[in-house]
């Protein structure tokens, strides 16, 4: 027994138990009968079952669509349709196109070689047949294919997975539906974006409701992204809702959730976190901070924009970590901003990063008329963010806005709504895009 | 004997080991016992083409002829089917090879019984 044959029985040996190898779709292409059927007896001698013939190039071709091979053996000479340019009509095909075909050949020709791998050919076996090269060849083409399929049938598997999962950590968010049923019960506008700079993010934010005259507005933002750093959205969420009488009180809801945190995270995990209880009717702002970047006020209509600085340690990192509530006035003409550190750090195409004081800027040159999507889109152009651009980090905007529409303002603004008594008009295209974050 | 044929044997000694181990020896010797008959067939063939004066055809079937019986270890029939189908010009030098190829055939018909006689 040749060395050649001993590794291939070997190797074989090895793969017994593949399945998918064993049961792989060959189709074996020859016109001449004697030659198939040597072709098919290696084949099975090796446990090779699932196998048909076509006698021709045309039946070849119209077997390769109805049998759908795992591999096609082809032979080069047939007398109705060659095997090269059966092998380019199946890569033309794109059912087909990734399949290995591997053509038999006695040519050593070698522009008619470089013709066959031009055409699709997957590899050659030489003529006379060599069992021991066609078995060889034959498992190391069939195993690169099932890897390719199995790679992807895992790769769609994988972002099913991930789009539902990224669906569920969207319906985590304020829906539009209830962030302008807040906004307009405290006659104000409020506009979100929010887009993860992979499938998942490990950004949050949401809403509290806490009475008639004030609600929470938290935004959080995970160390690190993706699935690690969204599965800790998830647990902060349910933290934060578990805690709804400390609601109403920044400092204490950080404690309680640092405390939380500390024991859940694993070391190097931690989030910031920027609480905020908008009272309205007190015209009063009551914020904590865990290591988050500051808020943005503006408190008139002729305000200059300022950071509402405070200061604590990011959530998850030391037990007993304190937290200070700070108090702002927010009278009606005031606008707050809450932002991700994505915002200010984003890198534009020139690598330039907007930072605190390019905000600042945009937000002094934002006149009181435009709606907080307006104020939100103003923000992310000057930051260099477009819808198609990667976003290295997950970035999360909130605009809440106090301010009076202006006069003739085309925007969805509540006080039109209202104004007209028409239904609320719907912003569809704003509202959710995936790829391109959601907006309200 | 031509030069051609010469320097091939009957039977390739490699080419048979190799399909014995592949196939172990009562399957070896079902394919080669189907030897004689497609040969013949593609002798019958080959003349057929030849009286229809298609060098075409001839080539063709020389083709088919050349392909089985490498794989089957035929050699030297090999060897001619292959000047047929890709050396020889013209159909008169074809049908001057016709006594070899008949020839080979015939000699390869009997080193197969031989060797299916005494393995």
């Amino acid at each position: 027994m040749s060395n050649q044959t001993h590794i291939s029985e070997a190797a074989l040996d090895d793969r017994r138990g593949h399945d998918a190898i064993r049961d792989a779709r060959i189709l074996i292409a020859d016109d001449d009968p004697l030659c198939r059927q040597l072709v098919e007896s290696v084949l099975r001698r090796r446990n090779f079952a699932n196998l048909e013939f076509a006698e021709g190039g045309v039946s070849a071709l119209e077997q390769s669509r109805s049998f759908k091979p795992d591999l096609l053996l082809l032979d080069m000479q047939m007398p109705d349709m060659s095997g090269l340019d059966v092998c380019r009509s199946v890569r033309a095909d794109p059912d087909l196109a990734d399949i290995p075909i591997l053509v038999q050949t006695a040519t050593f020709d070698r522009k008619k070689m470089g013709e066959l791998f031009a055409g699709g050919a997957s590899d050659f076996l030489s003529k006379p047949v060599n069992p021991s090269e066609l078995i060889a060849r034959v498992v190391v083409h069939l195993e690169r294919w099932n890897s390719l399929r199995e790679l992807r049938n895992y790769r769609e598997r994988i972002s099913r997975e991930l789009e539902a999962a990224r669906r569920m950590q969207f319906e985590l968010l304020p829906s539009c539906a209830s962030l302008s049923e807040f906004a307009e019960k405290a006659g104000m506008r409020i506009g979100s974006y929010n887009r993860p700079s992979s499938e998942l993010g490990g950004d949050l934010w949401g809403m509290l409701p806490i009475d008639d005259g004030a609600f929470g507005m938290f935004l959080a933002d995970f160390t690190g992204h993706g699935v690690n750093a969204a599965l800790n959205t998830f647990r902060l969420h349910a933290l934060i809702h578990e805690y709804k009488n400390l609601h109403h009180s920044p400092a204490a809801l950080l404690s309680m959730l640092n405390e939380r945190l500390v024991r859940l995270l694993p070391p190097g995990q931690f989030a910031t976190f920027l609480y905020v209880v908008v009272d309205h009717r007190r015209g009063e702002l009551r914020f904590a901070s865990a290591g988050a970047p500051p808020a943005i006020l503006v408190q008139s209509l002729a305000g200059r924009p300022r950071f509402c600085e405070g200061t604590g340690l990011p959530l998850g990192i030391e037990p007993g970590a304190r937290y200070q509530t700070y108090k702002r006035k927010f009278p009606e003409g005031s606008l707050l901003l809450l932002f991700s550190d994505g915002l200010p750090e984003y890198p534009d195409s020139f690598g330039e990063r907007i930072g605190d004081e390019g905000l600042l800027n945009v937000l002094n040159a934002c006149h009181a008329g435009l709606a907080p999507h307006e104020v939100i889109d103003r923000l992310c152009a000057a930051a260099g963010i477009t819808g198609q651009a990667t976003l290295p980090d997950d970035t999360t905007i909130i605009c809440i806005d106090r301010r009076i529409a202006a006069p003739g303002e085309k925007t969805s603004s509540v006080a039109e709504a209202k104004a007209s008594g028409s239904p609320r008009p719907r912003r569809s295209s704003l509202i959710m895009d995936i790829k391109h974050g959601y907006r309200c | 004997m031509d030069i051609v044929a010469e320097r091939d044997p009957l039977l390739d000694p490699d080419q048979i080991e190799l399909l014995r181990d592949a196939l172990g020896e009562e399957e070896l010797v079902r394919m080669l016992s189907q030897l004689p008959a497609a040969a013949a067939d593609a002798l019958q063939k080959i003349r057929e083409c030849l009286a229809a004066a298609d060098l075409a055809e001839t080539r063709k079937a020389a083709h088919v002829l050349k392909g089985f019986s490498s794989s089957l270890g035929a050699a030297r029939l090999s060897a001619v089917a292959c000047e047929i189908e890709v050396d020889l010009a013209t159909l008169a030098d074809v049908e001057a090879r016709m006594p070899l190829l008949a020839e080979t055939v015939e000699a390869t018909i009997a080193a197969v019984a031989e060797m299916q006689e005494h393995p």
